[in-house]
């Protein structure tokens, strides 16, 4: 047996191996990685900043880095910001990719394409970006924005095109503020067809509420890949436990939450498309090439075997996985002031003690509907406070008042 | 007696990476990659509203207080009816809502009535008590509202990550 002494290019070979491992594994140092670890902790300023690093870079994942973007600003409060990336987003995902993606999908791995998300995360986009609108008062173009999300869900399965139930609400939501009942009417309806048991989705009793909770529950979907040689993808329920919620305004029940879309069903019934036959025949062409190499006992099974090995069908597992597994509802009618509102999240109808959220001062105003965003997590809100920093004193040029601060 | 597995004679290349193994595992991944402070205990937040030390449009204004930026701990939006609450408790007498609102756009401060929703990270960011130039009212339902009314900030990630 040869000894590591007497064989010095065998035992060279270790550095090198391990040298290769450390490389490969890195220090996970992408800006998408620590950024993603941000928004897992419900750091969203940390992750809007690593997010944005990301933004301008124009390859084949730039949707996904602007819709990452996106995700860490709508949640930590920056419309503004979130907006921008959502518009960013969407005008790439609206683009047709030319016959060259074709070309690319048939000789490549279809993740060497530009992402451009699959219908209900397109939806999803334009669904946050009219949340935003409605948030600014702003309902025609809100509306306009609900109705893009359905469109972009409008290439599912023929059976699914129209039950993307939270954008149909909120088009009711919208006409009913412009002032169109009928059409408010017709869109609750369309909404009640995907939830029946939708208590907030009867226009009677939203014609009077002002107050209009959306609560995102859980984790997006999980692609896996599935078919024959992994060259389709599927999805599973991400990792999360929470059912459904409480909301509570200055201690009193507001109501409990009813889902308004499941993500993953919505993800299950997006339809097959041509990319996706392409991606079987390419996998079943790969396992042939894999069953005969084995099959062949003269010199062509090494080419056969290699072919089967550089044959890309590989899936595109890329996804927007910021996004949350379920939106639920919560409308109520308040009278105009300040409030403290409370969220208890519920799992097999026990209550998530570290899920608690209370936020304090939420203005309910007269003139226009009040919209909040919140969103499920472990200690997420949490109540622990620092000492308080002395802020940094501003006044240089008015000799009038008082120099120092006042608390 | 024991012998050491590495050979006396290696290749170049190999040598090389016998070298660089021990430092680049010495050097480690940078600090601020690696360094993620650990959240603390969950403590479940009070219902009970905080004291608002820094008032805003949305928790209204606190009688008494001045302008931040003339060294007070007010932060609402520059309007006519806050001249009126100003001029009420004493304060800024000779102050009109022209003036006030040229005292911002002096120290390049912006308001609400520039842009809104920013939740203070916007290009003039952060907000004024954070030593920024921003102040539009933060966005009620986040940790960076909670901590703008109260003046305890949660210290910011030391992590700069990759450029």
């Amino acid at each position: 047996m040869d000894s590591p002494r007497r064989n010095p290019r065998k035992c060279s070979a270790l550095p090198a191996v391990l040298l290769l491992c450390l490389a490969a594994v890195g220090c996970g140092s992408s800006a998408r990685h620590f950024g993603r670890q941000a928004f897992r902790r419900h750091d969203y300023e940390t992750a809007q900043m690593f997010f944005e690093k990301n933004k301008d870079k124009a390859d084949r994942n730039f949707v996904l880095y602007n819709l990452e973007w996106a995700s860490a600003a709508f949640e930590g409060g920056d419309y503004l910001t979130a907006r921008r990336a959502l518009e960013t987003a969407a005008e790439v995902m609206r683009g047709y990719g030319g016959s060259t993606e074709g070309i690319i999908s048939l000789i490549a791995n279809e993740s060497a394409k530009m992402f451009k998300g699959d219908p209900f995360e397109r939806a999803m986009a334009n669904f946050y970006d009219g949340l935003i609108y409605y948030r600014w008062g702003d309902y025609g173009n809100a509306r306009a924005a609900f109705h893009q999300a359905l469109m972009a869900d409008a290439s599912s399965a023929e059976d699914h095109r129209e039950d993307f139930a939270v954008a149909q609400f909120m088009i009711g939501k919208c006409y009913q503020k412009l002032g169109e009942p009928d059409n408010a009417r017709i869109s609750f309806e369309k909404a009640r067809k995907a939830y029946p048991d939708n208590p907030y989705f009867s226009g009677k009793a939203l014609r009077d509420h002002n107050v209009l909770i959306i609560l995102q529950l859980g984790k997006a979907p999980k692609k896996i890949a599935a078919g024959p040689a992994g060259s389709l993808d599927d999805r599973v329920r991400g990792n999360y436990r929470e059912t459904r919620a409480k909301v509570y305004a200055n201690r009193k029940l507001l109501g409990a939450s009813s889902c308004a879309v499941d993500l993953l069903h919505q993800a299950k019934t997006s339809g097959r498309t041509a990319k996706d036959t392409i991606q079987a025949a390419k996998g079943v062409a790969k396992t042939g090439l894999f069953a005969a190499a084995a099959a062949t006992q003269d010199d062509t099974s090494a080419g056969l075997l290699l072919a089967a090995l550089l044959m890309p069908a590989q899936a595109d597992l890329r996804q927007w996985d910021l996004l949350p597994g379920e939106i639920h509802v919560v409308s109520a009618k308040l009278p105009p002031g300040s409030y403290t509102f409370k969220v208890e999240f519920f799992a097999d109808g026990k209550r998530m003690n570290d899920f608690r959220q209370v936020w304090h001062y939420v203005p309910v105003e007269e003139d226009r509907d009040t919209l909040l965003v919140f969103r499920s997590g472990r200690n997420k809100a949490n109540g622990h406070m620092p000492p308080r920093q002395n802020p940094v004193f501003r006044a240089e040029n008015d000799e009038d008042l008082a120099s120092a601060p006042q608390n | 007696m024991r012998t050491w597995p590495v050979p006396r004679k290696t290749e170049p290349a190999a040598r090389g990476i016998i070298i660089l193994l021990p430092a680049l595992l010495l050097a480690g991944c940078p600090r601020q990659y690696t360094q993620m402070r650990a959240p603390p205990a969950f403590t479940p937040m009070s219902e009970r509203p905080p004291r608002v030390v820094y008032c805003n449009d949305h928790t209204g204004h606190v009688a008494g207080s001045k302008p931040f930026v003339l060294g007070g701990t007010c932060c609402c939006t520059p309007t006519q009816k806050l001249i009126d609450a100003y001029h009420r408790d004493g304060l800024l007498l000779d102050y009109d809502l022209g003036r006030l609102k040229e005292l911002y756009s002096g120290l390049d401060i912006k308001t609400a009535h520039d842009h809104r929703d920013c939740n203070n990270r916007c290009a003039w960011g952060p907000h004024i008590l954070q030593g920024g130039n921003c102040m539009v009212p933060p966005t009620p339902g986040t940790q960076h509202f909670e901590e703008i009314i109260t003046g305890r900030f949660h210290l910011p990630e030391e992590t700069t990550g990759p450029h």
